[in-house]
Formats: structure tokens, C-alpha cells, sequence
């Protein structure tokens, strides 16, 4: 699952409607929305969903599993995906999203159409979360270990009070960067406080076990972006860790 | 100072290996691999 791309230009009020939720958009917001995704080259087809695709498709070569793209904000929906697992005849569906750290501003969201979507038609099986997977973290380490490199951390922004509620995305990005097998990392961000900085480093977040009994597998799985629309400048991936920790259902669920 | 992005690891096949180990465990012991 993914947060969702316009295919077109011409798509984009409706995306952003969506996004705001029936709040009215004001016209120059929505034309530095659409000069963003103009920069991100589209136009009449979007990069960014193409990407998606190969990602999911490489996923489903790589699990023999049927997996299907759910968009948050966008086409397919969520729901689409549900339904064509539940035609698959699943049993289980498992929730990924391509977002690895938890937040109730994010998972939760994707976690919640997909409940929806189903319906109790199928299990439910969502990873909550994956910043600290060692494989994924084996992965991106891959691509600076060798170097005399600095890396910088950055992570999107979630608004302080969220922040001061508890939520843990914060301190997960601190707990990866923190854990790094390369000494020299720093981190950026916005929108905090420092009260709610000192807040979130002081919270721990509850882990969690699988159990497993489980019948077909469906995957619900696509990409982020290489960039996002909103902060096309920076990626969201970056980082090392040493240990899984999966977040599951913070204290907003 | 030469700055290189890091990005999305997208199709990868590192990063989608990964991906699948994530989603195998999840599933549990009936996951094929």
C-alpha cells in the first residue's frame, strides 16, 4: 500500500481533494501541487506509478503470491486490492505498507481502509512496521558501506501535537539512526519542538509477536516514490539500523 | 562537498528480497518460499 500518485495532471484537484478530505483547497495550493508534480516529469502519465508497478510485480515474482497495489489516495484503492485478493480466494491478507516507520498519522490510516475493505472476509495480517528489518536495513547500508561518506538522515515531518500525543515516529527514526553501524550520521526534520523531541526519545514503543496459522497468502504491497511530490528533494530511506523492532498498534489504536 | 542521494530502493532486488522475508514472516510457516 502506498499513499497514492495522480496518473495525470489533470488528476490532481481530485487527488488533492481526496487528501483533504472534503476541505476546500485553495487555488494556490492546489497550482504549487500541480507545478510539483509537473518538475516530477508528469503529464500525462505519472513516473512515479510506473515505478510502483515494478515494484509489485517484483514482489510477486520473488513470493509466488499474487500482490496487489492499494492506493491511500489514489487509483487502485485500498479496497480495490481487497477485493481482488478476496477473489483470489486469500484467506489471509497481509498489510505492507511501503512506509517503514509507524505512525497513527500513516499506518493506522492504511491499516483502517484495509480493515474496512475486507471486512472480516479475510485475516488480517498487518506489518505496522519495518524501519529496523535487518534485511531492508542490509540493503540500503549496501549502498554507502566502502565509503568515507556522512549520512544524513531525513525523514518526513509530523506536526508536534501529534509528537506530544505519543505517536513513535519519531523516536524510531531516532532509534535506527542511533543504532547505525556508521559512527558518523546525523538526522533533519521539522516541525518539532523540543519539548515534544524529548517527549517522543522518552517513549517506547510496544513490540510484538507473530503467531502463525495462516491459510493462502495475499500481499497488499507497492512502492513509495523515489520522491514524493511533496518534498521532491529529499528521499524518505536512508539509514542504518541493527535490529528488527516491529511497532505494532501504538497507543492511538 | 558532494552530496548523493540515497534513494527509494524501489525493485531492487536486495530491497525486494527483503521485502518478501517481511512479508513471509508476517504470513507465518505456511507462507511457501
Amino acid at each position: 500500500m502506498a499513499y497514492g500518485s495522480p496518473e495525470r495532471l489533470e488528476d490532481v484537484p481530485a487527488y488533492y481533494a481526496d487528501i483533504r478530505g472534503g476541505r476546500p483547497v485553495t487555488p494556490e495550493r492546489l497550482d504549487d501541487l500541480v507545478a510539483r508534480y509537473r518538475a516530477l516529469g508528469v503529464e500525462e502519465h505519472n513516473p512515479l506509478n510506473a515505478i510502483t508497478e515494478q515494484t509489485r510485480a517484483a514482489l510477486e515474482r520473488e513470493l509466488g503470491l499474487p500482490v496487489f497495489t492499494g492506493m491511500k489516495h489514489w487509483r487502485p484503492r485500498i479496497a480495490d486490492a481487497a477485493e481482488a485478493a478476496l477473489v483470489t480466494g486469500a484467506g489471509v491478507v497481509v498489510g505492507l505498507v511501503l512506509a517503514p516507520h509507524y505512525s497513527r498519522l500513516s499506518i493506522a490510516g492504511y491499516r483502517e481502509q484495509l480493515e474496512r475493505a475486507l471486512d472480516a472476509r479475510a485475516e488480517l495480517r498487518m506489518i505496522e512496521s519495518w524501519h529496523d528489518f535487518e534485511p531492508f536495513v542490509d540493503a540500503l547500508a549496501a549502498r554507502v558501506r566502502g565509503t568515507t561518506a556522512h549520512v544524513v538522515f531525513t525523514a518526513h515531518s509530523l506536526p508536534a501535537r501529534t509528537l506530544d500525543d505519543g505517536d513513535p515516529y519519531q523516536a524510531s527514526c531516532s532509534r535506527r539512526r542511533g543504532s547505525s553501524r556508521r559512527p558518523r550520521t546525523c538526522a533533519s526534520g521539522r516541525s518539532r519542538t523540543r519539548a515534544s523531541r524529548r517527549r517522543a526519545s522518552r517513549g517506547s514503543a510496544p513490540t510484538s509477536s507473530t503467531t502463525s496459522a495462516s491459510c493462502t497468502l495475499a500481499a497488499c504491497a507497492t512502492c513509495s516514490s523515489a520522491r514524493s511530490a511533496s518534498s521532491p528533494t529529499t528521499s524518505r530511506f536512508a539509514g542504518t539500523s541493527t535490529s528488527r523492532r516491529r511497532i505494532a498498534r501504538a497507543s492511538s489504536e | 562537498m558532494t552530496l548523493r542521494r540515497i534513494e527509494m530502493p524501489n525493485a531492487d532486488p536486495d530491497f525486494v528480497r527483503a521485502l518478501a522475508e517481511l512479508v513471509r514472516q508476517e504470513a507465518g510457516d505456511r507462507a511457501p518460499r
